[in-house]
C-alpha cells in the first residue's frame, strides 16, 4: 500500500512537472506577451543578468551608472542556473522554458518530500502536489508571474524542512547535514524563501525538541541542539560568502522596507481574488483551508507542520512582504491537515479520516480542475514579445550602441512598461541606470535620480543629475505619466532639454523615449572589477570558518 | 480430523487487495507475540513499513498465563524458546490454539509454526518435519539451507500471495491458521528485503479477512475439548516447573514490551547498524542494567549522544530507562533486567530502594515514600511503580541486603 502510494506521488510528481512545464518547454520565443503577462514574468529579470553575464563575463558594468560588481545585490543560484541553461540550450528564449521546467521540477519534488515527512504518508505527497494545481496562489506564482527563483527557491526550502524534520525525529546526521545545504541553496535562491523557511524550521526544530524534553530521556535533547549547530554552521559555510556582503552595505533593513501594511495584508486575504493582474489571493481557497483548519481540529493534533504553519503565518502578519508566504504557508497548512487526518485514522476514528480526506481530495479535485487551464492559457511562450515596447526600443538602442554610439538609459519600471527588466535581454550592449531590480548600487545617485524622476517636482535637479550622471536617454512609462501631477512631468515637456525621439515614439503603444540634450556620452569602464572588498572577504572567512566548525562538529556526532 | 475448508482464489485475490491498514479497525487488534529483539525488530519494521498496524507487544509467559487472548488476530513472527522454555512454550501453545479453535486468527511464521506444533501433535494434526530444501514456491534471497522451510501440511491448503510466495491457510475449529512456511524474519534480517514484510503483511490480512464462526462442526469441538484438556495438561507441567509462568531464560521471558516500542519508525536493523547504538544495546545486554554515567564513561562520547541513542533505542523497545532521584539508568526490558536494576540502585542508594519496598507493600502511595527518602514524588514514582510491580524480587534484594 505504501509502496504503491509512495510510486504514485513520484509519478504525479513527475506528471505535474510534465503537465505544467511541457508547454513552455516545447514553445518557442518568451514567456507570452498577450494580457500584459510578458511584464509579470519576473524570469525577466534573471534572464538579463544570465544574458549580461553570457555577454561580458561574470562582471558587469552596465548597471548603477558603470559600477562593476559580480553576481550584485540578488541571489545568484538562479542567475547562475540560468546562465548554464542558458549556455546548453544556446539561447536566451529557450532557456526560460528549460529554466522554468527545471525549478518546476524541485518544487514538485521538494513539495512531495514535505508531503511524505511532515503529512507522514505518501497519500500527503500528493495531497501537497495537487495544491501546486489548485492553490490559487501557486497559479498567480507559477504561471502569471513565471517567479522563477521563487519556485525554485520554496522547492529547495521545502525539501530541506521535510529532511530537517526527518533528521531531528530520527537523531541522522546525513539528514540534517543534507538540509542545511538545501536550506542555504534556498536562501542563495530567493531571500523569501529563506525567510518563511527560517520561521518553520524553528518552529519545527522547538516542536521536536519539545517532544524529546517530554519524553523518558530528556537529555537527548542536547544531541538534537547538536545537529542543529551542525544545521546552522552548514547552511552557514555554503551561504555566507555571498549573505555577509549582500547584507553588509545595506543593512538588513534595506531588504525590509519595502511591504505592504496591515490592512492592505487582510484586504488582500480576504478579498483578492483574482489570478490576474496577479496576486497571491487566498479567498478562493478560504474553503480549503478551512477544510484544512477542521482536520486539524478534528484531531486536535498540530504536528510539526501545523506548528511550522503557524510560525510561517506569523511572519506573514509582521514582515512587510508578507504576501509573499502564502504559496508555502498555503502547502504547509495541506502537510498538517494530511498529518491530522492520518492520526485520526491511526486512531482508529477511521470514519472522520475518510471524511475529511475525501473532503480535502474533492475540493483539491474542484480547484484543479477549475485552474488547469489557467496555467495552459498562461504559461506560455510564443513571438508576440516582437511587438513590445520593450524590445522596440531595446533594438533601437542597441543598434546605436552597435554604431559606436555610447548610450545610457534610464529606462523606467512603470506599470506598464517594464523597461529595465527587459532592455538588456535584448540589448546586451546598453548601460542602463539601474538594473531590472533596481536597487543595490553602492552609488546611491542612480537610485536618487530614479526616485526623482518619478516623484521631483523640481525638473531641474533631475536634469542636472542625468548631466551628471551622463545618460542620455530617458525611457518612460506613458501610464505612469497620467497618472501623476503634470508638474512631476515638467521636464519632458522642456523639449531644450530633453528632446522627444517623435519617429520612434510613433511606433509605440505604452512608453516614450527622450534623448537628453547636452548629456555627454558615459565614458568607457575605467580600473578593474571590485572583488576583494572587506564585506566578500568577510563572507568568505565565514564560510571556511562555519565550514571548520561543522566539520569538527560532525565528527563530534 | 478438521477440514480445511476450500477456499476460493478469487475470494482471497479480492480480500488481499483491501488495504493492510483495515486490520486496525478490529475491534480485538493485533496482538504481537515477540520472544527476543529480533522479533521485536521484525515487528517494529512491519508496523513502520505499514503491512501491520500498532498493536500489544507480549511475550510467551504472557501468552502462558493470560487468562483469555482478547485480540481478533495474533501474529507470530519468529517465538523462540530455550531448553528452560518449554513448558511455557508448550502452554503458550495450548493457549493459541485453544484461541484459534474459538474463534481466533493466528498468522504464523515458521517458528510459530513449530511452537503450535507442541499442541497440535497432541491432537493428532502433526506438522510435517521441516526440510533444508525448497519444498514451495521460493522467495527470492531465502536460504532454505541454513533455515529450513514447512512442506505442506495435509490438512492444509495453499494460497498464493500477492508479490510472490504461498501461505497454508487451514481452518481450525471456529478460527483460522495461516503459516508462512519460511522464517521471514530471518530472510528480512539477512537480507533487508520489504518483500517478507510485505509478505507477512499479507499473510495477516488473509487470516483477517478469512469468514468468521458459524461453520464449526461437532468434529470440530471436541478437537476444541483435545485442545482444551492439553492446554490443562501442559499448565500442570508448568506449575510443576515451579514458574508461575517465569522461565529462567531472562532475555525470553520479560514483561510485555509496551506498544509505544511500535510507535517509532526506525527499524530494528536501522538502529542497530549504527555502531554507537550497537554498543550500547551489547553493553546493556551484558550487564543487564547500569547507570546512565557507567554508559556514558564506557563509550567515551559526549553525553548528549549517549542519550539520543538511548533514547532511539528505548522508543524501539530494546532498552528501557527509569530515572530515580537524579539518576537515570538504562535496563534490558526483562525480568533479569530488572532485577539487575534493582541490584545496581541498591549498590548505590540501598535505603532508598528498601524503603520504597516497604512503602509498596503496605500499599502506601509514592508520594508518602517520596516524603519520607525527601526526594520528589516524580524522582521516585517510576521506581515505586516497578517496585510495586516486582515486589518479589525486590523484597528478596532487600532481604539479602539486610542479611
Amino acid at each position: 500500500m505504501r509502496r504503491a502510494a509512495a510510486i504514485a506521488a513520484a509519478v504525479t510528481a513527475a506528471a505535474l512537472s510534465l503537465a505544467i512545464s511541457l508547454p513552455p518547454v516545447l514553445g518557442s520565443g518568451l514567456p507570452s506577451y498577450r494580457l500584459g503577462v510578458f511584464h509579470s514574468a519576473t524570469i525577466g529579470y534573471y534572464l538579463e543578468t544570465a544574458v549580461l553575464m553570457n555577454e561580458t563575463g561574470w562582471w558587469t558594468s552596465h548597471w548603477c551608472c558603470g559600477f562593476q560588481d559580480l553576481l550584485r545585490f540578488y541571489p545568484p543560484l538562479g542567475n547562475v542556473l540560468l546562465l548554464a541553461v542558458l549556455r546548453a540550450a544556446g539561447s536566451a528564449a529557450a532557456a526560460t522554458g528549460l529554466a522554468m521546467a527545471v525549478a518546476l521540477s524541485v518544487l514538485a519534488l521538494g513539495a512531495s518530500l514535505a508531503g511524505r515527512e511532515l503529512g507522514g504518508s505518501p497519500l500527503a505527497s500528493l495531497l501537497l502536489l495537487a495544491g501546486l494545481l489548485s492553490l490559487n496562489p501557486w497559479v498567480s506564482t507559477i504561471a502569471v508571474y513565471w517567479e522563477y527563483t521563487r519556485i525554485l527557491g520554496d522547492g529547495l526550502a521545502l525539501a530541506s524542512l521535510a529532511l530537517l524534520d526527518r533528521g531531528l525525529r530520527g537523531g541522522g546526521v546525513r539528514d540534517v547535514a543534507a538540509s542545511a545545504a538545501l536550506a542555504a541553496l534556498a536562501l542563495l535562491s530567493s531571500l523569501i524563501s529563506a525567510v518563511w523557511l527560517a520561521a518553520a524550521a524553528t518552529a519545527t526544530a522547538a516542536y521536536r525538541l519539545a517532544e524529546t524534553l517530554r519524553g523518558p530521556v530528556p537529555e537527548a535533547a542536547g544531541y538534537q541542539l547538536r545537529l542543529l549547530a551542525l544545521w546552522l554552521l552548514v547552511a552557514a559555510a555554503v551561504s555566507s560568502w555571498w549573505l555577509v556582503p549582500a547584507l553588509a552595505p545595506w543593512g538588513l533593513g534595506h531588504y525590509l522596507r519595502v511591504g505592504a501594511s496591515p490592512s492592505e495584508k487582510l484586504r488582500t486575504v480576504l478579498l483578492g481574488a483574482r489570478v490576474f493582474p496577479p496576486t497571491w489571493a487566498p479567498a478562493p481557497q478560504l474553503t480549503l483551508l478551512a477544510a484544512a483548519l477542521t482536520a486539524m481540529a478534528a484531531a486536535r493534533r498540530l504536528g510539526a507542520a501545523g506548528w511550522a504553519a503557524a510560525a510561517v503565518a506569523v511572519v506573514a502578519a509582521l514582515y512587510g512582504q508578507g504576501l509573499r508566504l502564502i504559496p508555502p504557508l498555503s502547502l504547509l497548512l495541506l502537510a498538517s491537515a494530511a498529518d491530522a487526518t492520518r492520526s485520526l485514522s491511526v486512531r482508529g476514528k477511521r470514519l472522520r479520516a475518510v471524511v475529511l480526506a475525501a473532503a480535502l481530495a474533492v475540493l483539491i479535485g474542484l480547484y484543479a480542475a477549475h485552474y488547469y487551464p489557467v496555467y495552459r492559457k498562461l504559461l506560455t511562450r510564443d513571438y508576440s514579445y516582437l511587438a513590445s515596447d520593450e524590445y522596440r526600443v531595446a533594438r533601437y538602442l542597441e543598434a546605436l550602441a552597435r554604431a559606436g554610439h555610447r548610450v545610457r538609459v534610464y529606462a523606467m519600471y512603470g506599470p506598464r512598461l517594464h523597461g529595465n527588466q527587459w532592455l538588456n535581454v535584448f540589448a546586451p550592449s546598453v548601460d542602463q541606470v539601474l538594473s531590472g531590480f533596481m536597487e543595490g548600487c553602492l552609488d546611491p545617485r542612480p537610485a536618487r535620480l530614479d526616485y526623482l524622476v518619478k516623484n521631483s517636482l523640481d525638473y531641474r535637479s533631475v536634469y542636472r543629475l542625468l548631466l551628471e550622471l551622463h545618460v542620455n536617454y530617458l525611457w518612460v512609462d506613458r501610464a505612469w505619466m497620467s497618472s501623476v501631477s503634470p508638474n512631476t512631468v515638467q521636464l519632458l515637456a522642456e523639449h531644450h532639454l530633453v528632446e522627444p525621439l517623435r519617429g520612434l515614439n510613433k511606433l509605440l503603444h505604452y512608453s516614450l523615449v527622450y534623448r537628453v540634450v547636452g548629456a555627454a556620452p558615459p565614458p568607457a569602464p575605467r580600473g578593474g572589477p571590485v572583488f576583494l572588498t572587506p564585506a566578500r572577504l568577510l563572507g568568505l572567512a565565514a564560510s571556511v570558518l562555519a565550514a571548520v566548525l561543522a566539520a569538527r562538529l560532525h565528527r563530534r556526532l | 480430523m478438521p477440514s480445511a475448508r476450500p477456499v476460493a482464489g478469487a475470494a482471497l485475490l479480492a480480500l488481499l487487495a483491501t488495504a493492510p491498514l483495515a486490520l486496525a479497525a478490529h475491534r480485538g487488534g493485533v496482538l504481537y507475540v515477540a520472544t527476543d529483539s529480533y522479533d521485536a525488530g521484525f515487528i517494529a519494521a512491519l508496523v513502520s513499513h505499514g503491512a501491520l498496524p500498532d498493536g500489544p507487544l507480549v511475550n510467551l509467559s504472557w501468552i502462558a498465563g493470560a487468562p483469555g487472548i482478547d485480540a481478533g488476530l495474533v501474529a507470530l513472527p519468529d517465538p523462540n524458546w530455550g531448553p528452560g522454555g518449554i513448558p511455557i512454550a508448550e502452554a503458550a501453545s495450548a493457549k493459541l490454539l485453544a484461541y484459534i479453535l474459538g474463534g481466533g486468527r493466528v498468522v504464523a511464521g515458521l517458528n510459530g509454526a513449530v511452537l503450535l506444533n507442541l499442541s497440535m501433535r497432541r491432537i493428532g494434526l502433526p506438522l510435517p518435519p521441516v526440510q533444508h530444501t525448497a519444498c514451495t514456491e521460493a522467495p527470492r534471497g531465502y536460504n532454505y539451507a541454513k533455515y529450513g522451510c514447512l512442506p505442506k501440511p495435509a490438512w492444509a491448503r495453499q494460497a498464493r500471495l500477492p508479490g510472490g510466495g504461498t501461505a497454508y491457510v487451514a481452518r481450525l475449529g471456529r478460527g483460522w491458521l495461516v503459516l508462512i512456511p519460511y522464517n521471514a524474519v530471518w530472510a528480512y534480517a539477512d537480507t533487508g528485503s520489504k518483500a517478507y514484510l510485505e509478505a507477512y503483511g499479507a499473510a495477516a490480512v488473509l487470516a483477517e479477512r478469512l469468514p468468521a464462526g458459524g461453520g464449526a462442526a461437532a468434529r470440530d469441538a471436541a478437537i476444541a475439548a483435545a485442545v482444551l484438556a492439553a492446554l490443562a495438561a501442559a499448565a500442570q507441567s508448568m506449575r510443576g516447573h515451579g514458574g508461575e509462568g517465569r522461565s529462567s531464560d531472562a532475555s525470553r521471558d520479560g514483561k510485555p514490551v509496551p506498544p509505544e516500542a511500535l510507535r517509532i519508525r526506525v527499524r530494528r536493523d536501522e538502529a542497530l547498524s549504527h555502531s554507537l547504538r550497537r554498543r550500547i544495546y551489547e553493553a546493556v545486554e551484558q550487564r543487564g542494567a547500569l547507570y546512565f554515567n557507567e554508559l556514558w564513561r564506557l563509550l567515551g562520547v559526549s553525553k548528549a549522544t549517549v542519550a539520543w541513542h538511548v533514547s532511539v533505542l528505548e522508543r524501539l523497545g530494546l532498552l528501557a530507562t527509569l530515572r530515580y532521584k537524579r539518576y537515570l539508568l538504562i535496563y534490558r526490558p526483562s525480568s533479569s533486567g530488572v532485577e539487575a536494576l534493582l541490584q545496581a540502585l541498591v549498590g548505590r542508594d540501598p535505603r532508598g530502594l528498601c524503603v520504597l519496598v516497604d512503602y509498596a507493600s503496605r500499599g502506601a502511595g509514592p508520594e508518602e515514600a517520596a516524603r519520607r527518602l525527601r526526594a520528589s514524588t516524580r524522582g521516585v514514582e517510576q521506581l515505586y511503580r516497578l517496585v510495586s510491580e516486582n515486589l518479589e524480587v525486590a523484597r528478596r534484594i532487600c532481604g539479602e541486603l539486610q542479611q
